[in-house]
């Protein structure tokens, strides 16, 4: 048990309505810093901000397992490439974590406002494992029909609404 | 072994024995379930929980329901693993998925698992397990 799971051991946490990132009060981790400088980087749109926090052999699964892995920084460089100009406001946030060990547990929402006007909302849930502090494995599962349905203009669900109206975590 | 992860291994030993009673016996009277969150509006409450186990229940056979990574911070615990089954058409069913569960009192109130339905309905339809599933599933399962 680390430090992190003792100080926050015995706070209650509770449903999704009564956050359990309200309910601790989480000392700083090791990991989890490197995934805020991510975020704010790929909120800068700044792909190689985010690319300097990954290995050059990085892993990223993204699809829950609908599609194939992007293996190597160069091809997710190829693909954040892709993503970054179609993204015009981005709002990529997490909700809660845990760590152990070498890996980062996250669970948060891609929210971003694309450059045609859609409001894109995808609720997730991954982990990262880490190596000589670098990021050498990246998953994250969602349902891929929430994301293209949305992309295509869809309104959000009550559901999605609900499960992004959560504090970020600290 | 976490308190949290000790409570869950509990409540897959009793899911692959198709005992519900078991599994609810670890649930809060007011268990909020995510069981594909995000895509499905959410279980409320145990009576509710109870029906939808009952539905799986006859769905799922052979349960091969298991845990590759977790980590837990004081009453949440965080789980990625593969629910792996053959449906009642005799298909081959592993949907990879993390999940995040929230307990109270030791018993599970919240429970969302975040999974790719569309996975899930290629392999309905009898396709095999694409190689990102495979690659997914096969690691050592967690201690």
């Amino acid at each position: 048990m680390d430090r992190r799971t003792l100080l926050a051991a015995g706070l209650a946490a509770g449903s999704l309505a009564a956050s359990p990132a309200l309910a601790k009060d989480k000392p700083m981790s090791r990991l989890y810093p490197v995934l805020q400088a991510i975020i704010a980087a790929w909120h800068r749109q700044d792909v190689e901000a985010v690319l300097v926090n990954v290995t050059d052999d990085i892993i990223w699964r993204n699809t829950s397992g609908f599609a194939p892995a992007i293996r190597g920084k160069d091809e997710m460089r190829k693909a954040l490439k892709v993503m970054a100009p179609r993204i015009k406001t981005n709002s990529w946030r997490i909700f809660d974590y845990a760590e152990s060990a070498d890996r980062l547990f996250m669970e948060g929402v891609d929210e971003f406002w694309t450059v045609d006007g859609n409001h894109v909302a995808i609720p997730y849930a991954g982990s990262l494992v880490f190596r000589g502090g670098l990021v050498c494995e990246w998953r994250e599962y969602f349902d891929g029909r929430i994301s293209s349905s949305m992309k295509d203009g869809a309104p959000m669900s009550d559901e999605v609404k609900e499960m992004i109206s959560r504090p970020v975590a600290k | 072994m976490g308190r949290c992860y000790s409570t869950l291994l509990k409540v897959i030993e009793t899911w692959q024995a198709k005992d519900v009673e078991g599994v609810l016996a670890h649930m809060h009277e007011d268990i909020i379930w995510h069981y594909a969150a995000a895509a499905m509006p959410p279980i409320r409450g145990k009576a509710m929980a109870r029906k939808l186990l009952t539905r799986f229940q006859q769905d799922m056979h052979g349960i091969q329901w298991r845990i590759f990574a977790h980590a837990e911070v004081g009453d949440t615990l965080f789980i990625e693993g593969v629910d792996e089954y053959q449906s009642a058409d005799g298909h081959l069913i592993a949907a990879p998925y993390a999940g995040v569960l929230d307990f109270r009192d030791g018993l599970i109130i919240g429970w969302r698992d975040y999974v790719d339905i569309g996975v899930i309905a290629q392999q309905k339809t009898g396709e095999p397990l694409s190689k990102q599933v495979l690659e997914l599933i096969t690691r050592p399962t967690a201690a």
